[in-house]
């Protein structure tokens, strides 16, 4: 990956916040290790950024710091599963999931009682692809397979989510984020979707929904 | 074993004079002089007055330690104290710490408030709320608190040191004193890098200092300070360059 790189001084300059605060999250998890990326500059060691990445992480710091704990947010960030539950008619009411994707997973997986997190996200994930158009109902079984099968082999790592297709034929693939893949020229990747992302974005809609 | 029973029991462990035990899950331990461990223990409360090892991890809520105590794996707990000699193979994981005398972590130190008393050896970094010390200490990775207050009683080494507030101090009074024996060198600090919002610093060498209210007082020999909100300076220290940002 070949993300543009944004220095320390730079991003305090830009961002407003202080040393201090910046410190504070690499404490609270909030800033992966990873993102603190050590170079040799004419002046000696400086870290850099990478710079979408922490710019849209601040401002999503910045902008829910107000209502939750640095602890909360750093639940928030995290790539492991939140222990949460809901039952079909939450989920329904809060507009997490539309019925119909709902029903596709119902159909796919014998399923009874509240959900899990990383039920909800299954469902979550089938939603946004039925609603892109990306897949059919019936590959959404299969997805709802993959996950359930796989996904939890994860356990808490990141990884991504793709979708290929050969003369029509679907094939859904999990990987371990970050790893090269190359396909044969006949095959076309329709959805590239990083796991972690997707949980984060659902763990803010829960988040919003609740109290 | 009862498995996940909740009336399980935590037997009670005392060693007195020369003694093992397998370790394991247990209640009160207490070490009155020798004892040998050889096995992963958690413990309700660990107390040692003598010397202790543990041929593995050891979690418990509260440590007391007067003597010495080695730990082949990492130390896990809520409240520890120690006074004497500690030496900890892995990660050292704690609320509260409160340790004195001479100290090595093989690992990572993570807390909420650690203080370090004495000659502290630490391989990996140290996250905390609070980071207090008087002595000295020589830590490979970085020191990340809020608040870190050091006094300098010989010389310490931290690669990078990051927070809220840092105060960096020389000792004084009976401190100084028994500074004349001291044969551990000069009272300083070598660092490569402070950044943080509210500096200030006293006999410390260091490459950048970077923060909002920087405040360089006697004994320090700095390459750059860059500030945003304040400045100073002590005349005796010698800085090579500074600017305002921001």
């Amino acid at each position: 990956m070949n993300d543009e790189l944004i220095s320390k001084k730079e991003l305090l300059d830009l961002t407003g916040i202080s040393y201090g605060q910046l410190y504070r999250w690499k404490r609270k998890s909030l800033i992966p290790e990873e993102w603190f990326i050590r170079k040799s500059s004419f002046t000696g060691q400086e870290t850099f950024f990478p710079k979408d990445k922490i710019l849209s992480r601040i401002d999503k710091i910045l902008n829910m710091k107000d209502g939750l704990s640095l602890d909360e947010l750093a639940d928030v960030f995290s790539p492991s599963l939140k222990e949460i539950s809901l039952t079909a008619e939450q989920l329904l009411e809060r507009n997490i999931v539309t019925s119909i994707a709902l029903d596709v997973y119902l159909k796919a997986s014998r399923h009874e009682g509240s959900f899990m997190f990383e039920k909800i996200l299954s469902v979550f994930v089938l939603e946004r692809l039925l609603q892109s158009g990306d897949i059919s109902m019936e590959e959404g079984r299969l997805l709802v397979q993959t996950l359930t099968e796989h996904y939890p082999a994860f356990a808490g790592r990141d990884c991504e989510l793709l979708l290929i297709r050969k003369m029509g034929v679907a094939a859904f693939i999990l990987m371990s984020k970050n790893s090269e893949i190359y396909f044969d020229r006949g095959v076309k990747v329709v959805v590239r979707l990083s796991m972690a992302q997707v949980t984060e974005e659902l763990k803010l809609k829960i988040g919003e929904g609740g109290e | 074993m009862e498995g996940k029973s909740t009336l399980q029991e935590r037997p009670d462990v005392k060693i007195v004079g020369t003694g093992g035990s397998a370790g394991g899950i247990v209640g009160k331990l207490n070490i009155t002089g020798d004892g040998e461990l050889n096995g992963d223990i958690d413990a309700l409360s660990f107390k040692c007055t003598g010397n202790a090892v543990v041929f593995g991890k050891l979690k418990t809520e509260s440590l007391k330690l007067t003597g010495e105590l080695i730990v082949q794996g990492p130390l896990q707990g809520e409240k520890l104290s120690a006074i004497g000699k500690l030496h900890v193979g892995g990660d050292l994981d704690a609320q509260a710490a409160k340790i004195s005398g001479e100290i090595r972590i093989d690992g990572q130190i993570n807390g909420e408030q650690i203080e370090l008393s004495g000659y502290n050896t630490v391989r990996g970094g140290c996250q905390a709320e609070k980071f207090k010390l008087h002595g000295s200490v020589h830590m490979d990775g970085m020191l990340n608190a809020e608040n870190i207050e050091m006094r300098l009683f010989g010389e310490s080494r931290v690669k990078e040191i990051g927070g809220g507030q840092i105060r960096i101090k020389r000792s004084g009074g009976v401190w100084a004193v028994l500074g004349m024996f001291n044969t551990g060198g000069l009272k300083r600090l070598i660092v490569d890098s402070i950044e943080g919002d509210v500096i200030e610093l006293e006999n410390t060498e260091a490459e950048f200092v970077r923060g909002s209210k920087v405040t360089i007082g006697p004994g320090c020999r700095i390459g750059l300070v860059e500030y945003i909100d304040s400045f100073h300076q002590d005349p005796t220290s010698k800085i090579e360059q500074y600017n305002q940002i921001g």
